[in-house]
């Protein structure tokens, strides 16, 4: 447990960078990221006293509380056993996020119908198992569903073609 | 008597014809959501929640109650029919619920699992009724300090008695608590954590929050491997349970029941413990374990009862104390709040007619599932045949017009967006995401109880220790921990949730 391990620094037989990427030291890394994140953002607020608490105060107190734990987390990865990540499936994330942050960005301006088309086409995009033709079709019908049910049905505020296009 | 006015009040207000109406929406639509593949009861509820904003209260209450009902039980249908559990805790439902739909005994095991769960319904719900309104007049009588231990107990309880790594989940409410304080301040007025940016003065919506991580997240993730999903089970079979079946299943429902309704008041505990338990229990009492896992009526009865009545004995430490055992208990607290609404023990005797509706509405919501959607069951199979690349865009569109609704904000619908993503990366990570829902919802809760319990204390922190009750609650909390963090119970623990 002292790093004396057969195989040098690290066991296992992990190389440095190895060790580094395992699940537990980016998770370790990442709270500790946010800890440091948090009592960063929180350097102007007000901190107050242990009596009448600032803003500051409890959040400081997480945030020391979190680095501390997400040092262990990554001590221990770097020791022992990290557990490996898993590839990202990069086309489904950057493709269904891209679809809500368009719907996100664009119903004000766009409206619902434009908005739930590019949503849901590029969604349907995401799978990778489903061709242009077929995201057209779901898109058309979500359009249509979505007007029916939001703005017929529910009377959802929301014009259904936005001030952009008109 | 003062119990059966109470219920009678609760019928009243749960069986006039609108909120019937309701009710059944909600368990036909939690259903309906429910039973699609990759869905839990977090993201159904989540999804659902803008539905419920424009009715009054109660009856958006006895709607949610619904569609919590709706899919609990759309989960089991799922893990029954295609081996594919749409959250943990019918995990277990799915080893001998599958087996039993591939020798062609579907609808048995899909009669068991509702009426299951209707008998055990009804005996938490007048468990709560018995128990609840008592425990909220003890409440009555906490201060800040013991509000702050009782959740700082809460906390730790609910990462203890969960599965995977205990420091990746106390790193996880750490997390949860500070993003739970991004916004304004109520007491010095100070934006916190909110970048200057108007949106997040209000603080993260909740929806928002939990509709990416458990929605957005959920769907990437699934999407990781490609479609090859095959229904097996096209003839679901008499629904009708013999003689022979009824006997068999009588005890495991009744131990299930007791099982689930003391462990779901636990905090953590809740349906996905109670179901383990039951099915570790009817395994060592039943005279032919070798069936378990071949597809054993009991491995169905037992474990279904006991998550549905933990399931709703989980509800007791929610109303009373206002304080969330599980994600979804924490999803209800904040409809709960959008609604107006803060649970507590003042609750009870403020809102009684509330109060009472919804637990009256329990016991409704679950008849509803057996009258009404057992017989729907062939729709529900049919549903499953939709393939999942066609379903998740039209849940993602859904889900975005869903938050956007809940305050009519786009802003809300880019932090789905971004939280869709932290969700993503968090499971890569093996962090699990409960613990930190949690540490959102009690999060300033938490804050306000440590400053008023610390003005009260001028500052001393040590009088945690010298109050008896609050020194009893912490003095829990830290051995539950430390005794978890003990290398040889942590590898213990990492055995029995691997059974």
């Amino acid at each position: 447990m002292n790093g004396k391990s057969p195989h040098g620094k690290f066991p296992h037989g992990k190389s440095p960078l190895q060790a580094l990427c395992s699940q537990d030291a980016l998770s370790g890394l990442m709270f500790m990221a946010f800890a440091g994140g948090f009592a960063f953002l929180a350097r102007d607020l007000s901190l107050g006293t242990a009596v009448r608490m600032g803003a500051a105060y409890f959040p400081l107190l997480l945030s020391g509380l979190l680095g501390l734990i997400g040092l262990v987390i990554f001590v221990r990865a770097l020791i022992g056993e990290g557990g490996r990540v898993a590839p990202f499936a990069w086309r489904a994330l950057v493709l269904v996020v891209a679809a809500v942050l368009v719907f996100g960005f664009g119903l004000s301006g766009l409206g619902l119908a434009p908005s739930v088309a590019i949503a849901a086409f590029l969604a349907t995009l995401a799978s990778g198992q489903v061709g242009w033709r077929g995201a057209l079709a779901l898109s058309a019908l979500l359009v249509v569903f979505t007007w029916a049910v939001f703005i017929l049905g529910l009377g959802l505020a929301i014009p259904t073609i936005g001030t952009w296009l008109s | 008597m003062d119990l059966l006015g109470n219920l009678a009040l609760g019928f009243a207000t749960s069986l006039s014809l609108h909120n019937l109406l309701y009710c059944f929406m909600g368990a036909l639509f939690g259903t309906l959501i429910g039973v699609l593949p990759g869905l839990g009861p977090v993201a159904t509820i989540a999804m659902l929640l803008p539905i419920t904003f424009g009715l009054e209260p109660v009856s958006a209450l006895i709607m949610l109650a619904g569609i919590y009902y709706g899919a609990q039980y759309g989960g089991s249908t799922t893990a029954i029919l295609i081996n594919l559990p749409g959250e943990s805790t019918s995990v277990v439902t799915a080893i001998d619920g599958y087996q039993m739909a591939r020798q062609g005994r579907a609808g048995t095991a899909l009669a068991t699992a509702a009426l299951g769960s209707f008998f055990a319904g009804t005996v938490a719900t007048v468990f709560i009724a018995l128990f609840a309104p008592p425990l909220a007049e003890l409440a009555l009588e906490f201060g800040p300090p013991e509000y702050f231990a009782l959740m700082v107990l809460g906390l730790i309880a609910s990462i203890t008695l969960a599965s995977g790594s205990l420091l990746k989940a106390l790193a996880m409410i750490l997390l949860g608590l500070l993003l739970g304080l991004v916004g304004r301040d109520i007491y010095t007025t100070e934006a916190r954590f909110t970048f200057d940016l108007q949106n997040l003065s209000d603080g993260l919506q909740f929806v928002a929050l939990a509709m990416g991580i458990y929605g957005i997240g959920e769907i990437v993730r699934n999407l990781e491997a490609p479609e090859t999903r095959s229904v097996a089970v096209t003839k679901v079979g008499g629904l009708m349970l013999s003689w022979a079946d009824i006997r068999r299943i009588a005890a495991p429902v009744l131990r299930g029941t007791g099982l689930g309704a003391v462990l779901g008041i636990l905090p953590g505990g809740g349906a996905l413990l109670s179901s383990f338990a039951s099915y570790a229990l009817e395994k060592k009492l039943s005279r032919h374990p070798q069936e378990f896992g071949k597809g054993a009526i009991e491995g169905v009865a037992g474990p279904e009862s006991a998550n549905n009545a933990g399931a709703q004995s989980s509800f007791i430490p929610m109303l009373t104390l206002g304080i969330p055992s599980n994600p979804v208990m924490a999803l209800m607290v904040g409809a709960l709040i959008i609604h107006g609404i803060t649970p507590g023990p003042a609750f009870v005797a403020e809102k009684p007619e509330l109060f009472w509706g919804l637990i009256a509405s329990m016991w409704v919501g679950n008849l509803m599932l057996v009258v009404l959607n057992l017989p729907l069951i062939g729709i529900w199979v049919r549903l499953l045949t939709v393939p999942y690349n066609y379903l998740f865009p039209a849940i993602i569109v859904f889900s975005a017009i869903g938050v956007y609704s809940v305050n009519n904000s786009t802003a809300d619908v880019l932090v789905m967006a971004g939280m869709g993503v932290f969700g993503y990366i968090l499971y890569k990570l093996d962090c699990e995401p409960a613990p930190l829902l949690l540490g959102f919802i009690l999060g300033p809760m938490l804050e306000e109880n440590l400053r008023r319990s610390m003005l009260l204390f001028r500052g001393d922190a040590g009088q945690f220790f010298t109050r008896p009750l609050t020194a009893t609650l912490l003095g829990i909390a830290l051995v539950s921990l430390v005794v978890v963090l003990l290398p040889t119970i942590s590898r213990k623990r990492e055995v029995v949730f691997k059974e």
